[in-house]
């Protein structure tokens, strides 16, 4: 592009161009075409008459040449040239000369015919300037004999200019006339070419530019194309996002109902499972209760018998009239109604304990005292066990704080509770049993306190204590170290929320593996 | 067989003596309800009571009054030692003349059944008790 521009005489585009050439050389490294590219800007910056920036390149180009080993040289005689040319241009005439018979030898010795031509005309050219007509032929006419071996027409026209004005400056008419001839001839012919050239080139710009034109709406084109492209991928992602949403919601809906619907089950299972384990623990209790009920009534029922032997006796001494005997009996039958009384309110109790454990739980807290529930329930726990294991038996010690007033529990929930940290306890005693025997003595501690603004209630045993490891998990559900099918595992679980959740108090614990396990449940009064 | 043996060796002590009791019951109230029954044997001197809360207040009376009581009757179920303990306790430790034990029991199951026979239970009765058919058994009718 450079050269073409070079040829029509745009000088500047040229010159761009070229520079534009050496950062390409640069950026791909190409050391043949940087330093080619150097010494046309060299050129093109003499063109433009810009001596002093045509030196300074056409130097480093040259010094980029001798630099280099091998293949470069060939640039050697051009650059030489463009420097002679320069130097000539600045009226540095000896440096010219110099640097036009160094492009010459080279030239010469590399055999490029078109360089050593035209460099020849230049250095008779510039003899004919500092007025030496002798070597000014001399050079012309080697100048002409090189270019009519290689057939470089603008060369001979330039030696024949050159050789018509030396013999013009020495007054040689015929000679003058002679080349001058030559050279208008020639010049015609060439300047028709060059024309014809020009014109061609011209059309191939004016092609260019619409190839350009084309070329550019094509790329407007198949930009407005690639943008309406974007658009509709856009569009189609945003669609396929927008579906994938639309089917992860549906997604997520139906799953939301699956889990509504397993979230309801198993609140009702949950539901069903504590009813289940409170009917587990009442049937435990089952033969403990029918126990504990048939005792008072056995009393109520011998008293009563007794009674009413009493009675006829009674009628029998009346009818003697012996007050002392009366008297006697009488206080004999006030004593055994007072028992009759306390065995059937003994059995009343039994029953609503048992009623009130069976029942679901209202909710409602109501004023209760600790201490009577508590032993209500040890009681239950107690002959619940003995019931089940005819081998069972232990030693259970109570410690009643009596200061303390009723307080607000749900008494079903609490009882429940303390039932099952009894059972527990009587459970871990008699395993003990099982295994130590002999002096073993199994002992289960109750005892209630008042602290400061809370009741604490505390169920120590003698038995296996809990192991360290298992510690943590005791609360969890359905966690149990009975065999299976003895225990549901829900017992402390529901006992902790219940305390926790249900009273706002604590369910903690303390134990030592082997020897004890305590238990200590404090309320908020 | 057990019934025979009972009312012949009942017989020849309540022609010769008057019979003593022990009762062992945690049930404090069955004190009061043996006086009631027995109230007439007791007035009339053919029989005499003594009572214990638990296994351990019966040795200790065994051991202070040797050979006083010729009739044991026990509770099975009670805190502490259990009347089964108290009947292998005694056997083991009154052999000549071995004591009369009978075990009374709410549970009148076969396991606690065998055991007292096996240790050495002169006879078997539940709760309730029937009185008339006790008497019957002691010989004691008033």
């Amino acid at each position: 592009m450079g050269n073409l521009y070079g040829a029509t005489g745009n000088n500047y585009k040229k010159l761009s161009e070229y520079l534009v050439a050496i950062e390409f050389a640069d950026s791909v490294r190409n050391d043949e075409l940087k330093i080619s590219a150097i010494m046309n800007v060299g050129n093109a910056y003499l063109k433009l008459n810009k001596l002093d920036s045509a030196l300074l390149f056409e130097q480093k180009a040259i010094s980029m040449i001798s630099n280099r080993a091998g293949g470069y040289e060939r640039y050697d005689g051009f650059a030489l040239q463009v420097l002679g040319r320069i130097y000539q241009a600045k009226g540095d005439f000896e440096l010219s000369r110099d640097a036009y018979q160094k492009s010459i030898r080279i030239c010469q010795e590399q055999n490029t015919l078109p360089g050593l031509a035209r460099t020849l005309n230049l250095l008779g050219g510039l003899y004919q300037i500092i007025k030496k007509p002798d070597s000014s032929l001399h050079y012309a006419r080697e100048a002409l004999e090189t270019a009519r071996t290689a057939g470089l027409s603008v060369e001979i026209k330039n030696a024949y200019k050159l050789l018509a004005d030396t013999y013009s400056d020495q007054k040689n008419k015929d000679s003058t006339l002679a080349y001058l001839k030559l050279y208008t001839v020639l010049n015609d012919s060439l300047n028709k070419v060059e024309k014809e050239n020009l014109l061609a080139y011209q059309n191939i710009g004016f092609d260019e530019q619409l190839r350009v034109k084309k070329l550019e709406e094509e790329k407007i084109q198949t930009q407005t194309k690639i943008r309406t492209n974007a658009m509709l991928a856009g569009l189609v992602v945003f669609l396929i996002i927008g579906l994938i949403l639309y089917r992860n919601y549906r997604h997520k809906q139906q799953a939301n109902n699956v889990l509504e619907s397993a979230l309801s089950n198993l609140k009702s299972t949950q539901t069903q499972l504590i009813q289940s384990e409170k009917m587990a623990s009442l049937g435990e209790l089952t033969a403990g209760i029918a126990h504990e009920i048939q005792n008072p009534l056995n009393f109520v029922n011998n008293f009563s018998e007794i009674n009413t032997e009493l009675l006829d006796e009674l009628k029998g001494e009346a009818a003697k009239g012996n007050p002392d005997e009366i008297n006697s009996i009488v206080s004999a039958l006030k004593d055994n109604n007072q028992k009759i009384a306390f065995h059937g309110k003994r059995a009343e109790s039994i029953v609503k304990g048992m009623l009130q454990h069976s029942r679901s739980s209202t909710g409602k807290k109501e004023l209760t005292d600790i201490n009577t529930l508590t032993d209500e329930f040890l009681r239950l726990s107690y002959h619940g066990l003995r019931a089940k294991d005819k081998s069972f038996n232990a030693t259970m010690e109570t410690n009643f704080d009596y200061n303390i007033n009723k307080i607000q529990i749900i008494p079903q929930d609490v009882g429940r509770v303390l039932l099952n940290l009894f059972n527990n306890a009587f459970y871990s005693v008699n395993e003990k049993k099982k295994i130590v025997n002999g002096l073993y003595e199994p002992k289960v501690f109750v005892s209630t306190e008042k602290l400061d603004g809370k009741v604490q209630i505390r169920v120590k045993d003698n038995g296996n204590g809990i192991p360290q490891k298992i510690l943590d998990k005791i609360y969890h559900p359905f966690f149990t170290t009975k065999p299976t099918g003895e225990g549901t595992g829900l017992g402390l679980s529901l006992s902790y929320d219940i305390i926790t959740k249900g009273h706002g108090g604590e369910l903690k614990v303390e134990t030592k593996e082997g020897e004890y396990a305590l238990f200590k449940i404090i309320l908020p009064v | 067989m057990l019934c025979l043996r009972l009312f012949s060796l009942y017989s020849i002590k309540t022609k010769t003596q008057l019979m003593k009791i022990l009762v062992v019951d945690d049930e404090k109230d069955m004190q009061a309800l043996f006086e009631q029954r027995f109230r007439k044997e007791i007035r009339d001197g053919k029989t005499q009571f003594v009572f214990a809360t638990s296994g351990e207040e019966a040795l200790n009376y065994l051991h202070q009054h040797n050979h006083e009581a010729v009739l044991i009757l026990s509770d099975i179920n009670m805190p502490g030692m259990t009347g089964l303990q108290l009947l292998e306790k005694i056997k083991l430790e009154h052999k000549a003349p071995p004591p009369v034990v009978m075990m009374i029991t709410a549970y009148g199951d076969e396991e606690n059944y065998n055991r007292a026979m096996q240790l050495g239970a002169d006879d078997f009765l539940t709760k309730p008790l029937d009185f008339i058919l006790l008497k019957d058994k002691l010989n004691i009718t008033a």
